[in-house]
């Protein structure tokens, strides 16, 4: 490592290279140059390995994968529901209720669905309580309370045409853009 | 990919929706492979690291318990994969810590058509990286690459932030080094 003039050394400026230049930087012109140069050289070839990668993958690549994963066991659990409709015994997975709920989620102006959960949560056979997690991102103009309801509306919507139920729980948690939780609530229904 | 996309996606997969996972298998398999390179000497060995690490995330979707952290969590499946490769391939690989790789030629594939010119430059460009040791080139494509914070290359690397941050100057000095 080179020291330079003003006693630092260029170890002293990379360290710090992707932190905004401190006081004795901002005024020191031979810091100010190693900086930049670094920067420079850096971002040159930064920028050429960057152009060598693609921003997708080719469609091939992720078909070779998911024909791999196809053959893996379904995570799936399965379960035995009465048809809302005719009544009949049936037998739903959980990704057939989270495709219905996604579906209604679809048309929502407020909240994103980020993630869901469902399992019957009664030993009885067609299952009619249900528990549903449900982690969602809502629009900035949009409150926790006015999501609340909101939720337990659409999975009611999700699951009403599908199944017979008598009783839903819904655990609701409100994230940020990322996936962090920030709030959480429970929301009880009885048909 | 902006966030909320990203984290829908990993939701969705984890619910065992197979067409959400393809899409994050699309998006973000070029920055994986290009950290498996890091390991390898090959393209090749690079790429099936990467496709043992997707089919490992879906089958291992329940042991993720953050999905704000998946890119790490994916990235350290990643890194453990490669690791493994090469305690069982020593013969053939490189080892983790061996200063000098192999220099290895872009795969046509990876090159856009509008930067062809840069074909040479490019090659330069990954041959300084391949100079560095394994340690230093992780930390350098996981930081300046992919766009990782210090805390996200320090939990994939398994290390502290403040070595993140060293090994990271010392990538940054030697390329320096390489250009001038």
């Amino acid at each position: 490592m080179t020291t330079l003039p003003c006693g630092r050394t260029t170890e002293d400026v990379l360290l710090n290279l992707d932190e905004p230049a401190d006081l004795h930087e901002l005024q020191c012109r031979w810091c100010h140059a190693e900086r930049q140069k670094l920067k420079d050289q850096n971002g040159f070839i930064t920028q050429l390995l960057q152009a060598s990668t693609p921003e997708h993958e080719p469609e091939a690549f992720s078909q070779s994968i998911l024909g791999k994963i196809a053959s893996y066991v379904p995570r799936q659990r399965v379960w035995d529901v009465q048809d809302a409709l005719t009544g009949n015994p049936q037998r739903l997975s959980s990704l057939d209720l989270i495709k219905a709920i996604r579906k209604v989620f679809a048309d929502s102006t407020q909240s994103q669905l980020n993630y869901t959960e469902i399992k019957a949560t009664d030993t009885k056979i067609p299952h009619l309580q249900w528990k549903v997690q449900c982690h969602v991102s809502m629009a900035e103009d949009s409150s926790v309370s006015t999501i609340e309801q909101q939720v337990l509306g659409y999975i009611r919507d999700a699951i009403s045409p599908l199944i017979v139920w008598d009783e839903l729980v819904v655990d609701l948690v409100v994230e940020d853009l990322h996936g962090q939780a920030i709030e959480s609530v429970t929301l009880r229904e009885e048909s | 990919m902006e966030p909320t996309r990203l984290t829908v996606l990993v939701g969705r997969s984890m619910e065992g929706d197979p067409e959400a996972f393809g899409e994050l298998v699309t998006s973000l398999s070029p920055g994986l492979r290009q950290y498996c390179k890091t390991f390898f000497s090959s393209w090749h060995d690079a790429e099936d690291a990467t496709q043992d690490a997707w089919i490992r995330a879906w089958q291992s979707f329940s042991s993720l318990r953050e999905r704000a952290a998946f890119k790490t969590w994916l990235y350290r499946m990643a890194r453990n994969i490669c690791l493994d490769r090469i305690r069982q391939r020593a013969n053939d690989q490189q080892t983790v810590d061996d200063g000098v790789l192999e220099q290895t030629p872009i795969p046509d594939r990876e090159l856009p058509e509008n930067v062809a010119v840069q074909r040479g430059e490019i090659a330069d460009a990954w041959q300084i990286i391949n100079g560095l040791p394994s340690a230093l080139r992780q930390t350098f494509v996981l930081v300046a690459l992919q766009g990782m914070s210090y805390k996200e290359a320090a939990l994939v690397t398994n290390v502290s932030e403040s070595t993140v941050r060293g090994r990271l100057a010392r990538a940054r000095n030697a390329i320096s080094e390489a250009v001038s």
